[in-house]
């Protein structure tokens, strides 16, 4: 009981990653209906933007939160500029888009790779730990959970008050009457990939010094997050919150009694069974 | 207040409009009329700067728009209402006309929307609904309203009144006759042809692309041949 108690809490903030990374996949889907492959990889970055300012710049970690996003903004453009946007005009620009991103995802790690080194590094995040009765959290991972939600909602309220909101929503439900509208759609395209970029960024700066920082976090990160996207419904953003958090979760259960190796081949079952039975996804449709 | 000149529309090797010059004054209802494919949405959509190949010179208000991308026509006075209306179905009717003001503040685009209900009372008591949930006819006043939201000078109707019951017929004739009144160009794309003409001061018989006939729309509307002809009337 105790076991599980304490697996829900570590599963809980890794389910915000999962979210958060799944949050702005689904958002660039809904908007550009294409799948960015390079996602997992501004996860990493963000992690990576906060190694170096904590670890060599000696810059406070909670600093490190407004910088990682910040700068993963700029990251966003540069990916729309060159590997998105100019292929999306194209006859088959959504299926080079893919072939685009992933090329964008191999270049990234492999440079941060070469870079870096393989080698898993430690970021000080907050210290202490909380103890409730049997249950240990640190709280690093309470701030992982707590500011996790906090920006889910913030989302959550940004895209249904909001004037990028809502004309975000419009551009991910009608292109075309968008348009006609006077929606400037590509900008909108752009301005979507920036928020998914900056929301991958703060997610792996919030989760480094929880789980260190490795070149390969954003691949393991990434692959979870698009099963949270397939099962959540593509586009869909109570789907991927929902879903990414279930993930997490179930994941920690599972793994009390299963190596990891099983653990994830009975998330890829999940995974199959859910696109065989439901293959729009759990919550349907377009982002709303 | 538009003019247009040597329009063209190809899509491949297919010519939907062939070379068409048409000009709405303010304070105007013109009609284009023509069978299926005749080529009356391609125009539209020219217009608005959503067909994909077209060539020719746009005017608004003596200010050229045909190299401007679609948003910036929209700022400089010309608005789509599309065939099939469009409406953002998972949006609620007041996000829907939120959505239409692109462009304006938030303050101007509250007054917009407390213009717009004014005139559409009906949305008025919906605007928490979502729009995919309306009736086809509500959905065609929440197309024309959200076109609206952008305080257009030229106001492009696309097939209005298809699949709405005559008794909303005659409430969009009188709508397009106020809005009319009180200075707007509408241009009307129709298959509607009775409607169209009725509703119209002049109109354009566009057949497969070409434009065979202008003129008085009262006068079109005695003309047998025409209607014979082009329109299967
Ligand atoms: N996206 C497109 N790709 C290829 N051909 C198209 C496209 N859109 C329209 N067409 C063709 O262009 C021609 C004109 O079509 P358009 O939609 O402008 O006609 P319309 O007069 O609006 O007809 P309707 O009364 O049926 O709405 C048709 O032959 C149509 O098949
Ligand atoms: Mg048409």
């Amino acid at each position: 009981m105790d076991l599980i108690a304490q697996q829900l809490v570590n599963g809980l903030s890794a389910g915000v990653a999962y979210a958060l990374v799944a949050l702005g996949l689904t958002l660039i889907f809904g908007v550009l209906h294409v799948i960015n492959f390079a996602h997992g990889e501004l996860y990493m970055l963000g992690g990576l933007v906060t190694v170096i300012a904590c670890n060599l710049l000696g810059v406070p970690y909670l600093v490190t939160l407004v910088l990682a996003p910040v700068i993963m903004l700029v990251v966003g453009v540069g990916l729309d500029k060159l590997a998105i946007g100019p292929l999306l005009d194209r006859r088959d620009g959504l299926s080079d888009v893919v072939l685009s991103t992933f090329a964008v995802s191999l270049l990234l790690l492999d440079l941060v790779l070469a870079v870096v080194g393989p080698a898993p590094e430690r970021v000080e995040g907050l210290s202490g730990v909380l103890i409730l009765g049997p249950v240990i959290i640190s709280h690093q991972r309470l701030f992982v959970i707590v500011l996790g939600f906090i920006l889910i909602a913030g989302l959550d309220a940004m895209l249904r008050y909001s004037r990028f909101g809502i004309e975000m929503r419009a551009a991910a439900q009608d292109r075309f009457a968008a348009e006609a509208v006077g929606i400037d759609v590509n900008a909108i395209g752009t301005r979507t990939i920036m928020l998914g970029a900056a929301i991958a960024g703060i997610a792996g700066a919030l989760l480094v010094p929880v789980t260190q920082f490795t070149p390969l976090m954003g691949q393991n990160v990434v692959i979870k997050a698009f099963v949270v996207v397939v099962i959540g419904g593509m586009g869909s953003v109570p789907g991927a919150v929902l879903c990414g958090v279930g993930l997490g979760l179930i994941e920690a259960l599972v793994n009390i009694r299963f190596s990891e190796g099983m653990t994830t081949a009975i998330i890829y079952s999940l995974l199959l069974v859910g696109l065989l039975m439901r293959p729009q996804g759990l919550f349907g449709r377009a982002a709303r | 207040m538009l003019s247009v000149e040597g329009l063209c529309v190809s899509y491949g090797l297919l010519r939907a409009v062939q070379r068409l010059d048409l000009t709405i004054a303010a304070g105007e209802v013109v009609s284009l009329i023509g069978a299926n494919g005749a080529g009356k949405s391609s125009t539209l959509k020219a217009l608005m700067g959503l067909a994909p190949n077209r060539e020719g010179k746009v005017s608004i208000a003596g200010r050229t728009i045909s190299h401007i991308a679609a948003a910036q026509r929209v700022r400089s006075g010309l608005a789509l209402s599309p065939e099939g209306r469009h409406v953002f179905p998972d949006m609620s009717v007041a996000e829907n006309l939120l959505a239409g003001a692109a462009g304006a503040s938030r303050a101007d685009a509250d007054c917009r929307t407390a213009n717009v209900f004014a005139m559409f009372p009906k949305l008025m008591s919906r605007q928490s609904q979502l729009a995919g949930t309306m009736s086809g006819g509500e959905q065609q006043m929440l197309a024309i309203a959200r076109a609206l939201m952008s305080s257009p000078r030229v106001l492009l109707l696309d097939e209005p009144t298809l699949g709405l019951a005559p008794i909303i017929v005659d409430e969009l004739a009188e709508l397009i006759e106020t809005l009319r009144a009180g200075g707007l160009a509408i241009l009307l794309a129709e298959q509607n042809v009775e409607f169209a003409l009725a509703v119209s001061n002049r109109a354009y018989v566009l057949d497969a692309g070409v434009l065979v006939k202008s003129g008085n729309s009262r006068a079109l509307a005695s003309d047998p041949a025409i209607l014979a002809a082009y329109l299967g009337l």
